[in-house]
């Protein structure tokens, strides 16, 4: 299976969870044969999503921005298994993130479908994968917890993932908790 | 009363963002607010503006975000200003009473779409010590096309209705009253009508760009 991490740490914030998550992940999948590439958000140039629609429009499936999201987009849509790592921000994505998802709009179609009685843009690839969201908090915070599990659903849908799953981690975890933790989402996400 | 309209859309022109962010400010102005407005997008490669824009958070007594809904939730340029007005409001000892509600529009027909936007931004507000009045959520909303909501005829009725009901509550410091919220969610057409012109409307673009037949195309398999 191909893995793709973006890590969205935010550069100017070296975060030790988040680097044992990266490092446990890769770990564990490399241990089952599964190739993982990492891509740390914060040394690529990637610019914000302008919202012109070219990459629907004006060149069909790639956007029209010429920066290093094009090539990201091709990793994610080359991948069997996508997974995000963010410091949870108000419940959502870090900026971070955030940007190189915005930067993922010419992997969908522009034409409308219905997904369970909802109005969503139809696929663009035969296949897309799966998703598994990694948010680290301080410390546990339900409402924030359940937004980002929230809007993680919402994205596996709108990105046609065939399965999501999602993991809070806290800074105040033991090392060994975050380790059980992540190998029970990879089990559950790559089976 | 100072109210600040924060605009959240990367978008140069043709903005629905500004379009429904400028009703509310000019019904705010018309009740006696001085008012100012900020585009996100000027702010995010300029430390200059970033401070200006901060200092105006600083200043006001409501704080207005309209934006566009990316990807589920904010643009990410938007969260990058949300991050940074949180470092900076650390610093403030004794942070002002200070309001903030939002406007999110989203390109799928339903409002529902625009719901975990709003949550981040009910965040966002407790986090930084902002009190909620709420927030407004329209789906659709490509069918303003960027123009004045008086322009629409009677297309916007329902929105127009709504942010009066929103500037007179902000008037009087009160949260943005539910029956604005329902008003203002109320769809521009009806939503088997927006599907066949969003349908019309990309192939015409496409079609003008000479890549009509190559709207499908698979370029990274």
């Amino acid at each position: 299976m191909k893995v793709l991490l973006l890590n969205g740490t935010r550069g100017e914030r070296p975060d030790p969870t988040a680097e044992l998550i990266s490092k446990i992940c890769r770990q564990k999948l490399t241990k089952n044969q599964h190739t993982i590439e990492e891509i740390k958000l914060c040394e690529k140039k990637i610019t914000e999503c302008v919202g012109c629609f070219g990459c629907w429009v004006k060149t069909p499936g790639i956007c029209v921005i010429p920066d290093e999201s094009r090539e990201m987009a091709r990793s994610v849509i080359n991948s069997d298994l996508l997974i995000t790592l963010s410091p949870i921000t108000f419940g959502g994505y870090s900026s971070e993130l955030k940007k190189a998802m915005d930067r993922l709009l010419p992997l969908i179609s522009p034409f409308f479908m219905k997904i369970k009685g909802e109005i969503h843009h139809q696929t663009r690839y035969e296949s897309y994968p799966k998703l598994l969201n990694i948010g680290i908090l301080p410390e546990a915070n339900h409402e924030m917890a359940d937004i980002f599990r929230n809007l993680g659903e919402r994205n596996a849908i709108n990105l046609h993932s065939p399965r999501f799953r999602c993991g809070i981690v806290l800074h105040t975890q033991k090392p060994e908790e975050i380790r059980n933790h992540l190998s029970q989402l990879l089990k559950e996400v790559c089976a | 009363m100072n109210v600040l309209l924060l605009i959240g859309s990367p978008k140069v022109k043709q903005s629905n963002s500004e379009t429904l962010g400028d009703y509310l400010l000019q019904r705010l102005s018309k009740n006696g607010a001085a008012t100012q407005k900020i585009f996100i997008r000027q702010t995010l490669h300029d430390a200059g503006e970033m401070e200006k824009l901060l200092s105006a958070v600083d200043a006001c007594d409501v704080l207005i975000f309209s934006f566009p809904l990316y990807v589920d939730s904010l643009p990410a340029g938007l969260i990058k200003v949300l991050e940074t007005i949180a470092e900076s409001r650390q610093r403030l000892e004794n942070p002002p009473p200070q309001t903030l509600l939002t406007i999110c529009n989203c390109g799928f027909p339903e409002a529902k779409h625009n719901e975990t936007a709003l949550a981040i931004f009910k965040c966002f507000a407790k986090e930084t010590n902002l009190q909620w009045a709420g927030g407004l959520s329209l789906g659709g909303g490509e069918m303003l096309g960027g123009k004045p909501l008086s322009a629409l005829g009677g297309m916007a009725k329902n929105q127009i209705k709504a942010l009066n009901m929103a500037a007179e509550a902000i008037t009087e410091g009160k949260n943005l009253p539910q029956e604005a919220v329902n008003f203002f969610r109320k769809s521009l057409i009806p939503k088997w009508l927006y599907l066949i012109c969003g349908s019309i409307g990309w192939k015409y673009q496409a079609m003008k760009n000479g890549v009509y037949r190559k709207m499908r195309e698979q370029p990274y398999k």
